[in-house]
């Protein structure tokens, strides 16, 4: 419904595309299951220009009249401003909502969405009724001002050039809408942590770790996968001899194992390990492999390497 | 020097020629600072006054007061234009680019050298445009609209490429403050802060979460769109004085700044507290140029208001740009007001109302803001200021040499290359240029027709930000976060800037104006994109600057730590700068969580401490423990800060927690 006549009902084209948004926002957020873009689509608007757009409608139902010289008493800002001022009106509705709704304890969506709705429709209703008594071909119309300044003549280019934008700019649109469908490019990496059996916090927070030499002695590996997909990992518990300046004299392996971790899911392995005493420092290490477990396992040539100092019940080494 | 020849050269009646050639002398003079330090700054800003001074002085012999800039654009000499082909293709090459620039970040994963080329050469199609196409080529709305696709694309790809956040501040205002008043639908987790009285961007970040379903979404798709969208009142504030092309120039210089990037990338109130501010520069100009009108004078308000209960620093800059308005309104009343007496009037008070109440707004919620420790966040302030100036504050007692840089190990490396000399002045090289600008326009304010009341609004405005951003460091006075100030300083810079480049482009001569604007369109964009503060995800300089930024690994380190060694079971956990704000703000660890220590023999102060790969191969800082810790990291970074005798009771990819082993034979 949309005509230039004088004394004929009025444009209310964008004002109709305002209220429809509106009403599509809310269902968009209030009935559950939608896709998420969905929700995006209509979430972004209302939050950033329907309520803000709304009430620059009411202010101004008249289209702006550049002048030549100092804007005079009658003239209302133009679109740019107007896009401008709507967005900064509608941050302040929201976020005066937001704060009414938060000082009784009940920010939550449905109230929020409810009133953002009110007071853009109650705006809307306003810009309606005062456009009613402007002039037709004066009326402030977003749409009519877009149209009249997207022709190839108005932007400067010829119809390769108009062709040409028209292009990239879709290339750019469906660019944009790929980059937020398709995952982005993430890195993979694996976890390890030593924790007690006890309390489930990392090995020796509280003290050195003793353990009963020539007995079982129990140690939870930790393991973390984010690397895309399920993994098997190996384990190997090596237990060292270390010499005061840190010369490793002994290792000896003491356990081994083949741990299947999904993607995305943690695993606590309880290990045994039966340790004999050392002559030197004791100092158990684990050495997670995200492949084979090769014949000569090493801190060096392992994904990630866990070491921890033991002690022996009853005397120092 | 007889008293003729001085009142010659300084002749009030030409005080904008007066005020280039004291300023030439005054910029040559401040050159000699750089005897007594180093600060790139001290370099830059009076080259830059000197080139800004030096362009006047050889153009304006064709200078003429102009008539309504706003619709005058001086016939344009074609030889230096655009061609009717180049032009017409350039906006589809924008667009072009911005799609490279989303499929390689996402494919990329980060920003790497080949984004902020194209990034630089987005920047170069643009100012290509309006520096160089015709009038009749140059289509303000479609340029318009490349600027916003361009500062949107920019941001949003790399923030959405990036885990986590970007910043410090982010981490707390997102994972405890939004986040719990999602959680609770009330204000309460702001009950022990400054913000209970500033919650206008966590309200606006907890709608955001409602709708967008996270605390991420809810920031990045709100005041992530919002910001870069603001700058579109840069555009309708400069049409007030400027023609379209200018106007859009401005805007572009904005857009394009390190500082609204910066702001736009590690999104917090002082984001939303800028949006507002911008708000008030237009209100401001429309009230000056036309009368008063009430929409006007209510979007002063309301914007004004809008600030106070958004951020802190926000507020102070804003009081000053209504108390400079107050002041210039005032005084044009008692000068007779010109034409329109009674319309200086009712704008003098429209600035003093908006101003006083502002101020009463903002003392009175001050007061009563909670701050650490129960104090009150007015009093505090007043009492720190009143601290660093008794104490702290000396000529030349800069940040960067001051007695906490000597007891910090690691930082910037690469040795003394000369790029790494050069560094710090190639990502000044936008500011430079941009100051230049500013000047140029400013002596061409003090000498066209376009109203003593914005002419002094914006020299007084532009000069006290500049007081405050880079003269009260020069004494040791840093409390006020100097840094927050610039992004607000450029808004009125850049559209001076864009007068000054008119001027030049009527005055000056074909060479002068050809070189100059191929200085703007080639070193502008592509050294302001680079900088350290619009970089923060991922330096272009990355032996040069932190990355404020982690990778997914990093945040899983935390996360994980977090459950392993609980914040309230370890005394410290320490780190380099900046991981442990990480552990600070997002893993809860509040205060326990610290900048590592190292003594001559290894980590000191602390028994639980995560050595990350940054640390060896970025410029992580740590703390020197003492007078005879090491004074550079050595090569092996990691076994310096995780000792072969310290435990390791978690590893990742690119983190470990390493614990300290107990004495032998303790139990």
């Amino acid at each position: 419904m949309s005509t230039t006549h004088s004394g004929s009902p009025p444009r209310i084209g964008d004002l109709a595309i305002l209220i429809g948004t509106t009403l599509g926002a809310a269902i968009a957020l209030l009935v559950p299951g939608l896709p998420w873009i969905v929700e995006w689509a209509f979430g972004l608007p209302l939050l950033l220009v329907l309520p803000g757009y709304a009430i620059v409608s009411a202010l101004f139902p008249t289209a702006p009249t550049p002048t030549l010289s100092k804007t005079g008493p009658d003239d209302s800002p133009g679109w740019s401003a107007r896009v401008a001022i709507a967005l900064v009106l509608s941050v302040v509705s929201v976020v005066i909502i937001g704060v009414g709704l938060s000082m009784l304890g009940s920010l939550a969506l449905t109230p929020v969405v409810m009133a953002l709705v009110t007071v853009t429709s109650a705006a809307t209703l306003i810009a309606w009724i005062r456009r009613r008594r402007v002039e037709p071909g004066k009326r402030a119309d977003i749409r009519s001002h877009i149209a009249a300044h997207t022709t190839p003549s108005q932007l400067g280019l010829s119809r390769n050039q108009a062709l040409a934008l028209g292009v990239a700019v879709l290339l750019l649109g469906a660019g944009t809408v790929a980059a937020g469908v398709i995952p982005p490019a993430t890195t993979s990496y694996s976890e390890a942590a030593l924790l007690s059996p006890d309390t489930g916090t990392a090995l020796g927070m509280n003290g050195t770790v003793q353990f009963a030499a020539g007995e079982q002695n129990t140690v939870t590996l930790r393991l973390e996968n984010h690397e895309g997909g399920a993994m098997t990992y190996g384990a190997v518990g090596v237990l060292q001899d270390v010499t005061s300046n840190g010369t490793v004299v002994e290792s000896r392996e003491l356990d081994r194992g083949r741990l299947i971790v999904a993607d995305g899911e943690t695993l606590h392995s309880e290990r045994t390990v039966t340790p004999t005493r050392t002559e030197h420092r004791a100092r158990l290490q684990y050495l997670v492999y995200t492949g084979p477990i090769p014949e000569d396992p090493t801190a060096e040539n392992a994904a990630l390497a866990l070491r921890i100092w033991v002690e022996y019940d009853g005397s120092s080494p | 020097m007889s008293y003729q020849r001085l009142s010659g050269l300084l002749s009030i009646d030409d005080v904008d020629v007066s005020l280039a050639k004291l300023g030439l002398v005054v910029s040559v003079l401040l050159l000699g600072l750089r005897w007594f330090t180093s600060q790139a700054f001290l370099l830059v800003i009076p080259l830059a006054g000197v080139l800004g001074c030096g362009l006047y002085l050889v153009t304006n012999r064709n200078r003429t007061p102009t008539i309504a800039t706003r619709m005058y654009e001086a016939p344009r000499d074609s030889s230096h234009s655009l061609s009717q082909t180049v032009a017409g293709y350039v906006p589809a090459g924008v667009f072009i680019g911005l799609t490279a620039l989303v499929v390689s970040i996402h494919q990329l994963g980060m920003r790497t050298d080949l984004v902020y080329l194209l990034t630089g050469a987005i920047g170069v199609m643009i100012f290509g445009q309006l520096l160089f196409a015709d009038t009749d080529r140059l289509s303000p709305g479609l340029v318009l609209v490349e600027i916003m696709a361009a500062a949107l694309v920019l941001r949003l790809s790399a923030l959405y490429a990036t885990p986590g956040y970007v910043g410090v501040d982010i981490w707390t205002h997102a994972t405890v403050f939004i986040d719990g008043i999602v959680r609770t639908g009330s204000l309460s987790p702001l009950a022990e802060s400054k913000y209970l009285l500033a919650p206008f961007y966590h309200v606006f970040g907890a709608i955001g979460t409602l709708v967008f379903g996270s605390v991420r979404n809810g920031i990045y798709l709100s005041m992530g769109v919002l910001l870069p969208a603001s700058a579109l009142f840069i555009y309708a504030t400069g049409r007030f004085i400027l023609t379209p092309r200018w106007a859009l120039l401005a805007t572009a210089f904005y857009t394009f700044s390190d500082q609204f990037i910066r702001w736009g990338m590690h999104i917090i109130p002082t984001s939303l507290g800028l949006v507002f501010f911008l708000a008030v520069v237009y209100a401001t100009m429309r009230v000056y140029d036309a009368d008063a009108e009430r929409w006007a004078i209510a979007l002063l308000f309301i914007s004004s208001i809008a600030v106070v209960f958004t951020h802190q620093v926000s507020t102070v800059i804003t009081l000053l740009l209504l108390g400079v308005a107050t002041v210039v309104a005032t005084m044009m009343v008692l000068s007779g007001g010109g034409a329109t007496p009674s319309g200086w009037l009712r704008k003098a008070v429209t600035f003093a109302a908006v101003f006083a109440s502002t101020l009463a707004v903002t003392l009175s919620s001050w007061a009563v803001a909670p701050f650490s420790g129960g104090s009150r966040f007015l009093f505090r302030e007043l009492a720190v200021f009143r601290e660093l100036i008794v104490q702290n504050a000396g000529f030349l007692n800069l940040a960067s040499e001051g007695p906490g840089t000597s007891m910090s190990i690691g930082g910037a490396s690469g040795g003394a290359t000369l790029l790494t000399a050069l560094v710090p002045y190639i990502e000044l090289v936008g500011f430079a240029i941009l100051l230049a600008a500013t000047i140029v326009g400013g002596l061409h304010m003090l000498h066209w027709n376009g109203g003593p009341d914005v002419t002094a609004t914006f020299l007084l405005t532009v000069s006290g930000l500049f007081v405050v951003v880079f003269g009260l460091p020069l004494f040791g006075v840093r409390a006020h976060l100097p840094g927050r100030w610039i992004a607000f300083m450029y808004a009125p810079m850049v559209l001076m800037g864009a007068l000054g480049l008119s001027y030049l482009s009527r005055t000056g001569s074909r060479r002068t104006v050809l070189v100059v604007f191929l200085l703007v369109a080639l070193g502008y964009p592509t050294t302001m994109v680079v900088a350290e503060k619009a970089t923060l995800d991922s330096p272009a300089f990355d032996d040069q600057f932190k990355r404020f930024a982690y990778t997914e690994s990093e945040l899983a380190a935390v996360d994980t730590i977090h459950d392993i060694n609980p914040p309230m079971t370890t005394a410290t956990i320490a780190t380099d700068h900046p991981y442990y704000t990480l552990f600070d703000r997002y893993g809860g660890y509040g205060s326990s969580a610290v900048t590592l220590e190292l003594g001559a023999h290894g980590p000191v102060g602390t028994n639980a401490l995560v050595y990350r790969d940054y640390q060896a191969s970025g410029p992580a800082t740590f703390d020197r423990a003492d007078a005879d810790a090491p004074a550079h990291l050595p090569d092996s970074v990691e076994s310096t800060v995780c000792p072969a005798d310290w435990n390791v009771v978690y590893a990742n990819t690119d983190a470990k927690l390493c614990t300290a082993p107990a004495a032998e034979g303790a139990s």
